[in-house]
């Protein structure tokens, strides 16, 4: 692993250079585990990338949605009662997320948790973790996936190497193209989504998700998925890669070749620095976004809908 | 103006005169009419429109109005015709016409010895282009009684600045207009300039948003028209790709209709075109949950290539019905914390 993460806290709200370098991620589709506290958690996460373990060039993994909740046991996150949360679950999770990313010496997002929020509500919650186990970035859910769920009007682009940034998508964030956006036009040149879709979760549902915001804002994008039952949910995620169309195999948007994961475990592709710097000059989207339009409207309209 | 550009404009004046095309319509006769509309429901008609060079206003007419006469017949109240649908008309223009079978519009302005951008071909047909394509439209809207979403046409403004500008003719003869608000990086070369607001349209078949294209590309355009209450919105598309590639067409109309929860009307220009070559399904579009097959697709052509027409039943009320028990839940103060900064610095170093 080379130069990864060196940057270690920092946190971006810069546009700045595009990607810079290469870069290797692991994506995951897993069922919850059967974990009950930080340690039997970070060794399932590095268990789940066992099979990717003799690649020594993975960057980042990226583990589902709402995985963190495998801390939790009998609280269903498809109805979240807060007084069904664990004390200390935040701290559980970054310790075992820590762990995890020390022991496959590349960043980890170890899937997200829910946190409470005040004295009665709860928020979808993800971390970032660089090679050495620091904590360098932290997302909060910005559109909620129900109206109870409190959401935040935060959203950061992570330095996870010198001219890398990422960008988190948490839940419903991934089908309202403004958080893709802001991010894309923050800096943000990967897009990550761990996600813990109930079940069913169709092809189409997935493809307006973030197989499109990869499309609209020339990024990369990564999607992990949670399967399986959760607190009496049963979920039905996808794993995915993407990449704007005309730089991936059959220009179908997908990396390392067309379509979805949908086994069990790991979904590895290299992301090329040079092919999204030669979509991005060949073909310009970003140069004929409409500011004065958009200035016209947004946000004003947001709050005054006709 | 000198001698060669008044007799130029004086025979474009000859060959675009509306009583030609007023005439060769009502001898074609409209005993097809829409038919009674149903409360709460469009039925709406896409046309996948062959491209072919027109060297007389008539033969414009006579094929615009095939296609309308056949979507009429199909019960469609709403037509919907492709981007640079008055693109076909280009062929009235003496010596130029023929050469843009083959050529691309710059090429045969060289060849001609013209030094002149593409743009000043719009600005000189303008006035040609706008008596041809209105005439034709109007009369068929108010003859057939139809909405007929006409495309769009490149057309100067009075300070010569050339919009690319899509068009709804109404069955009352009203005719309201939308500019393409994001270029093409070709159109951009071309000397066009983008529109600055978009809007959505009261009718009498529901609120419709007339985007052209590229909008599609851009989930703000629907954002927009959504939230101005758009219930409809129409997209011309004419895309150079060959072969065609299902996976680079959903990056327009398809997704944007689901982030948005609104109908889509997708109408496409193929076949060669200008030197370029053009495929693209016609298609009707709606949320998943309201698709037979959870697709997103009311309708859609059978091949990306040919002249056709596909038509569907737009049930507006179930789309109301869908929207309540799916409220799009926006975050106002995230928005108003970013996109000001974001908007305002998007260009990215090397970023395009």
């Amino acid at each position: 692993m080379s130069e990864i993460c060196k940057l270690g806290l920092s946190v971006s709200m810069q546009g700045g250079v595009p990607l810079e370098r290469d870069f290797t991620v692991a994506t995951f589709r897993l069922p919850p585990f059967a974990a009950s506290d930080p340690a039997s958690f970070g060794r399932s996460l590095v268990q789940a990338a066992a099979d990717t373990a003799k690649r020594a060039d993975i960057d980042l993994y990226v583990f589902p949605g709402l995985l963190g909740m495998s801390l939790c046991p009998g609280f269903d996150p498809a109805a979240p009662d807060v007084s069904e949360l664990e004390s200390g679950l935040r701290e559980a999770y970054i310790a075992a997320g820590s762990y995890a990313a020390s022991a496959l010496g590349a960043c980890v997002v170890p899937g997200s948790i829910y946190v409470r929020v005040g004295d009665d509500r709860l928020q979808e919650y993800a971390a970032v973790f660089d090679p050495q186990g620091n904590l360098i970035g932290e997302q909060r859910q910005t559109h909620a996936n129900a109206p109870a769920l409190a959401v935040s009007d935060e959203l950061t682009t992570i330095a996870v190497d010198a001219g890398v940034k990422i960008g988190l998508l948490l839940g419903r964030d991934a089908w309202y193209p403004e958080a893709a956006r802001i991010l894309a036009l923050s800096g943000a040149d990967i897009l990550v989504a761990p996600l813990a879709p109930p079940s069913p979760y169709p092809a189409e549902q997935a493809m307006w998700g973030m197989w499109q915001e990869v499309q609209q804002n020339q990024t990369y994008g990564v999607e992990a998925g949670l399967y399986g039952v959760l607190g009496g949910t049963q979920y039905a995620g996808r794993a995915g890669l993407f990449g704007p169309c005309e730089i991936t195999m059959d220009e179908a948007g997908f990396l390392p070749r067309p379509g979805y994961f949908v086994g069990t475990g790991a979904h590895v592709a290299r992301l090329p620095a040079e092919d999204l710097r030669t979509i991005r000059r060949e073909y310009p989207l970003m140069r004929h976004l409409n500011p004065a339009l958009y200035r016209k409207h947004f946000p004003m309209l947001y709050r005054r809908p006709r | 103006m000198n001698l060669r550009e008044i007799s130029l404009q004086f025979m474009l004046r000859l060959r675009s005169r509306p009583g030609r095309i007023e005439r060769r319509l009502r001898r074609r006769g409209y005993r097809h009419k829409a038919r009674t509309p149903r409360v709460g429901v469009v039925r709406a008609a896409a046309v996948q429109l062959e491209f072919q060079l027109c060297e007389t206003a008539e033969a414009f007419a006579d094929l615009m109005y095939d296609y309308v006469r056949r979507a009429v017949s199909e019960g469609a109240e709403l037509v919907a015709f492709p981007e640079d649908t008055a693109s076909l008309t280009v062929g009235i223009m003496p010596g130029l016409g023929p050469m843009l079978r083959t050529l691309s519009v710059q090429e045969a302005l060289q060849h001609v010895g013209e030094d002149a951008q593409v743009a000043d071909l719009f600005r000189l047909l303008g006035r040609a282009t706008r008596r041809i394509y209105e005439t034709t439209f109007r009369s068929l809207a108010t003859g057939f009684g139809v909405h007929i979403a006409a495309g769009s046409a490149m057309l100067p403004d009075q300070d010569g600045r050339v919009y690319n500008i899509g068009h709804l003719f109404t069955p009352e003869g009203h005719i309201l207009r939308q500019a393409k608000c994001h270029l093409l990086p070709l159109e951009a070369d071309w000397g066009l300039v983008p529109g600055e607001d978009l809007e959505v349209h009261d009718t009498s078949i529901g609120r419709i948003g007339l985007p052209v294209c590229m909008d599609a590309t851009y989930f703000e355009t629907f954002r927009i028209l959504r939230l101005q209450g758009a219930e409809i919105v129409l997209v011309p598309i004419a895309d150079e790709q060959y072969p065609y590639n299902r996976w680079k067409a959903l990056r327009g109309i398809w997704p944007r209709v689901q982030e948005a929860q609104v109908f889509g009307v997708q109408a496409a220009l193929v076949g060669d075109v200008l030197g370029m070559r053009l495929t693209g399904h016609a298609g009707i579009y709606a949320p998943l949950a309201l698709t037979p097959d959870g697709d997103g697709i009311l309708a859609i052509s059978t091949e990306p290539e040919g002249g056709t027409i596909v038509a569907a039943d737009m049930d507006i009320a179930a789309l109301h019905r869908y929207r309540q028990e799916n409220p799009l839940q926006y975050n106002p103060a995230l928005y108003e914390h970013y996109f000001p900064r974001v908007y305002s610095g998007f260009w990215r170093g090397g970023a395009g």
